[in-house]
């Protein structure tokens, strides 16, 4: 019951929220309506460019490596086989990324003539023939001028003939340092190994005159070259690997770009459970970029539908254009704002605390204190991102020199993890102990790491600080000074310092990073998703089906008011669909059609039982109508079961007889659980 | 086959045609490449046609034998009738002309219906000898090798014909072999004036032998042995729940049906289920005498099997690898929680990545969508270090285990 009910509340939700605080008064004041859809669209477009600046960035270094790995491949009088350069990404996208890249690279040099083929490249129903032909017309339309396509195209053979390449080639390119040819297989996972192999066969034929090179572009693991190919096959091809960072190190580097930089001002922070849906589906289900992209614009989508968003542009909003002086008071009740007024501490400030306290709300002041808000909640989240980065760098710092650090440290994902939770303090703990544990050297690299960035943050003054601390007291003319049994005992000077160094540091995380802090008002800039969110993302289409199916009650009752949600729909006036199915499901696996329609008839019937005496005052004829109009209702819902995938012929002879194919869990029958065909999910 | 090809291109007139029918891959690029190499046209859009009608052109002047000559002919099976075409040519046209096919395949792959074609002479290419294999591999040895290193060349030829003889008799691969592993070789020894001796040269085998694992195996990259070291480094790139299905496919290959409630019930009675029949007991009755199914390597399995022992598999893994939508799942109602999770795109979704590259192979045609059923391609390592990232013990839900 209870997962059923969660099935269809995707679209309840909308509905009660509606009914809970939406309709209360007017929100939609002078624009609001657009207001939020504005600053919906520019966070999206914020993010989504930074996100794809970032994966530019990060295999920005792939892409030269392919390049110059394919400008330096052997040429034809060395290697007959094919040099072949294995794009290895662990994310679909990434690859897309690196040959656009790569493609930039090449205008600039013009070394390479190259030729990007898909899996549509070689028609749906993929073959050599189409696939030659595409290799043909494309590297002729985009290297030759019109006068040679006429020249070496004069029938239809001609382009689907890799001669006409050789021949153009030969003639075109005469001078000592040919062009070399690059044909690029943008889904080589997708392509029938059979075609594959005929493909690579084809071109190894023709490398003994043209320098044509391949790149592979594979989406799991160099493995799948080796077992997609026969090796016949695969020593034909001169093989070198290029590999993208991991699918771990594209999601730590977008979403740390995103929300945890502090060079980069993303318009919305996330919250835990916003954080864990990204986590989760990227993780568990699918490590793609763009599919984090769309996560994240669901969040947003999520994140704007909530009345309060309203206020996310606070310079935009002005006083006159709400007029309702509950919408206020519902800001005044949000989540944050209400514990920030019960805290007792002296971080409050007092004078907000009476403003926002205060029975008749003014809402110039509050417009002003949440400008004021504003600023404190960016410059808090700056703050906190800049502590976390210097906790990152120390992380990745000890990691790089104690070996078995990652046992008692968490990488960076889980640390994100850990900020988002507010559960750092352990974290930054055992971090800490190991400063204290550092030698000299250790010390002054680590701190010196911070001090070459140069910036006015307050980690890096602090690691400034230290430093210059530490070159007093332990450097002479530019070298560590080392005493004599360095090796054995530790310095007690030293030891001190690094204790005093070690608690300045953690002072600072744990103002910064620890103590929760408190905003009101943070939730409009803070993206919180509801638990829905992730049947969105991932959603379970056998099973809403199903229960819309047994509950109709609840589908329909979002829509018809007048159909409560609860209280199970009377025969009469459940849709045909549902009786239908409700006399399915007590079937046998394989049953007879015109019992099935028997027993909707009954159905039907004893639903009408009251207006049964005068029915049978009525004439033959009549009854005959009716029946007719029962089969009418009772064929289509028939069907539309069977469109759904939910019937299955079980005779070639006799079309009475059909099967069943979904078997579910009925309620109060608990012999063997429920198996579900794999129709209705595909 | 490379050399008969050289042989043939030096002895037979030069007009004649070579068609690789890797290049040529359809029946009107062979027409094609035969016709312009006689420097004849047909004209007709039926290939075989063209062919006939182009070649009879030729039979007026000189009487002079043609040849044409087609290499991995047994391509030439899926080009239709052309090759009834070709064999029967001479008697078409009616001029002397010689088809020669070669083929790595007995001509009994490709041969027509009876009576349609003559039947060729078949002429058995025996295959190099290794003395001839080993004086090619001297005769082609790189030019910068000095007088004073033939020797220690010829002790690099020996060590990579007795490293991969078995499995590989291609001369010309061989060579490359060689070639590349020349430098590494010759690596050692510094004077390279100097004549090494006897056993100079064996030291420098050893050296190399050690070295030259990697190289050796990926030169015989087709032995299964191989294939599981690759698998065993793969499967850190998928998701978490492709490496869960993964473990799921391979339980549903190797252990029987019938014992799946057994193994994988979410049952309390921990005892019952984890009861198996003792090797010994099965040694002493000799009424099951069927070997062990990791002897007979993986069952097909249905879809819904594969399915449901992933969902069931989920209660089982540690929780820090759930998401926390299938935690809150769990925690509310156990029994429509399985229900919940199988449905879900992702986890199709992963099956099809999953099948796509060849991880979990689908043993069905691909048009049917009813009922399928896979293949676990896996082996036990790769699937008890999966199980262990996820904090489960493989062996625990094996029914047997030997």
């Amino acid at each position: 019951m209870e997962s059923d009910r969660s099935a269809v509340s995707v679209t309840r939700r909308r509905n009660s929220a509606q009914s809970t605080y939406l309709p209360s008064f007017e929100w939609d004041v002078n624009g609001g309506c657009d207001g939020r859809l504005a600053a919906f669209q520019q966070s999206r477009q914020s993010l989504h460019h930074r996100a794809r600046q970032v994966m530019d960035t990060l295999l920005e270094g792939v892409a030269d490596n392919a390049l110059s790995v394919l400008q330096k491949s052997p040429d034809v009088n060395e290697e007959d086989a094919i040099p072949t350069c294995v794009l290895v990404s662990h994310e679909p996208s990434s690859n897309i990324v690196i040959l656009r890249r790569l493609d930039q690279l090449n205008q600039n040099t013009h070394s390479l003539l190259t030729l990007e083929l898909g899996w549509q490249d070689f028609g749906s129903n993929p073959t050599l023939q189409s696939g030659v032909k595409s290799i043909v017309l494309g590297l002729l339309s985009k290297y030759a001028d019109d006068d040679a396509h006429k020249r070496y195209i004069k029938s239809a053979l001609n382009s689907t003939d890799f001669n006409t390449i050789h021949k153009w080639y030969k003639d075109s390119y005469i001078q000592d340092n040919p062009p070399k040819l690059v044909l690029t297989l943008r889904d080589f996972e997708a392509l029938p190994p059979p075609m594959v192999q005929d493909l690579v066969s084809l071109l190894t034929h023709y490398r003994k005159y043209i320098p044509i090179n391949l790149v592979l572009c594979i989406d799991s693991s160099p493995a799948a070259i080796y077992r997609l190919l026969p090796r016949y096959t695969i020593i034909k091809l001169a093989m070198t690997q290029v590999a993208a960072p991991s699918a771990n190190t594209t999601f730590e580097a977008i979403i740390g770009e995103l929300f945890f930089s502090t060079t980069y001002n993303s318009p919305i922070t996330l919250s835990s459970s916003a954080f864990d849906v990204l986590y989760d589906t990227f993780n568990h289900s699918h490590n793609s970029f763009e599919h984090l992209l769309h996560t994240l614009d669901m969040q947003l989508l999520d994140h704007f539908f909530q009345p309060y968003s309203i206020f996310f542009d606070t310079d935009a909003v002005s006083v006159e254009s709400i007029k309702d002086d509950r919408v206020w008071r519902y800001l005044l009740s949000l989540p944050s704002t209400i514990s920030y007024l019960k805290q007792g501490r002296e971080a409050v400030d007092r004078k907000l605390c009476n403003e926002l306290l205060a029975e008749k709300v003014n809402s110039e002041g509050l417009l002003k204190s949440l400008r004021r808000l504003r600023k404190v909640f960016k410059q808090s989240v700056d703050e906190e991102n800049d502590a976390f980065r210097a906790l990152q760098h120390l992380r990745s710092f000890i990691h790089s020199v104690v070996p078995d650090s990652k046992d008692f440290l968490p990488n960076a994902k889980a640390q994100m993890q850990a900020k988002t939770h507010g559960d750092l303090a352990k974290i930054v703990d055992k971090t800490l102990q190991s400063v204290s544990l550092m030698s000299k050297a250790q010390l002054y690299e680590w701190l010196s790491g911070y001090a070459d960035t140069k910036s006015s943050m307050k980690s890096d003054q602090l690691a400034t600080k230290q430093l210059m601390s530490f070159m007093d007291k332990f450097t002479a003319h530019g070298e560590i000074k080392l005493n004599t049994n360095e090796q054995s005992t530790r310095d007690p000077d030293f030891v001190e310092f690094t204790q005093t160094c070690a608690e300045e540091w953690t002072q600072h995380f744990i103002v910064n990073l620890v103590e929760e802090r408190l905003i009101p008002f943070e939730e409009i800039w803070r993206v919180g998703v509801s638990s829905d969110l992730q049947m969105l993302v991932n959603p379970s289409p056998r099973h809403a089906i199903l229960t819309a199916l047994r509950y109709p009650q609840k589908l329909l009752g979002q829509h018809y008011p007048e159909i409560s949600l609860d209280e199970a729909m009377s025969s009469d006036n459940a849709p045909d669909t549902c009786l239908a199915f409700k006399c399915y499901i007590e079937a046998a696996r394989v049953f007879n059609l015109s019992d099935w329609f028997s027993a909707f008839k009954s159905v039907l019937e004893s639903g009408s039982d009251q207006s049964k005496k005068s029915k049978k005052r009525k004439k033959a004829g009549d009854e005959d109508e009716e029946t007719i109009q029962l089969q009418a209702r009772f064929t289509q819902a028939v069907n539309e079961l069977d469109s759904m995938g939910f019937v299955k012929k079980a005779s070639a002879r006799n079309r009475n007889i059909v099967a069943r194919t979904v078997f579910m869990h009925v309620e109060g029958d608990d012999d063997e659980k429920g198996v579900g065909m794999e129709t209705i999910a595909e | 086959m490379d050399f008969t090809l050289d042989f043939l291109k030096q002895a037979l007139p030069r007009n004649t045609p070579f068609v690789d029918s890797n290049e040529a891959y359809n029946a009107r690029l062979v027409v094609e490449r035969v016709l312009s190499a006689f420097g004849v046209d047909g004209d007709s859009t039926n290939p075989i046609e063209r062919l006939i009608d182009g070649l009879s052109t030729l039979n007026g002047g000189d009487s002079s034998k043609r040849f044409i000559v087609i290499s991995d002919a047994h391509r030439l099976k899926s080009y239709g009738n052309l090759l009834i075409a070709l064999q029967r040519l001479p008697e078409i046209i009616n001029s002397p002309l010689t088809l020669i096919l070669t083929s790595n395949q007995p001509y009994t792959t490709l041969r027509p219906t009876n009576g349609l074609s003559p039947d060729p002479i078949v002429v058995n290419i025996p295959s190099v000898t290794h003395k001839d294999i080993l004086d090619y591999l001297i005769l082609n040895r790189p030019v910068h090798i000095g007088e004073n290193l033939h020797n220690s060349y010829l002790a690099l030829c020996n060590f990579i014909m007795s490293s991969t003889l078995a499995l590989n008799t291609q001369p010309k691969e061989l060579l490359k072999i060689t070639h590349k592993s020349w430098p590494t070789f010759i690596h050692p020894w510094k004077e390279l004036s100097a004549r090494p001796s006897m056993r100079d040269n064996d030291h420098l085998t050893l050296t190399f032998s050690k070295i030259s694992k990697g190289v050796i195996q990926s030169i015989n990259s087709s032995l299964p042995d191989h294939m599981d070291l690759l698998q065993a480094s793969l499967p850190t790139d998928l998701t978490r729940c492709a490496q869960l299905l993964l473990i799921a496919s391979y339980l549903a290959s190797y252990n029987p049906p019938k014992k799946d409630i057994q193994m994988l019930s979410i049952s309390s009675d921990k005892r019952a289920k984890r009861y198996r029949p003792r090797r010994r007991d099965i040694g002493l009755s000799k009424q099951n005498k069927k070997p062990a199914q990791n002897l007979l390597g993986p069952k097909n399995f249905s879809f819904d099997r594969w399915l449901h022992i992933y969902g069931s598999l989920l209660h089982f893994v540690s929780e820090s690898t759930l998401t926390t939508y299938s935690l809150n799942n769990l925690k509310n109602d156990s029994r429509v929680f399985t229900d919940n999770e199988l449905g879900q795109v992702d986890v199709l979704q992963n099956i099809a990545h999953l099948s796509r590259i060849k991880m979990v192979q689908r043993t069905c045609p691909s048009d049917r969508l009813d009922g399928m059923t896979f293949k676990c391609a896996i082996g036990y390592h790769v699937a008890s270090n999966l199980a262990k990232s996820f904090g489960v013990k493989l062996h625990e839900f094996l029914w047997d285990i030997s």
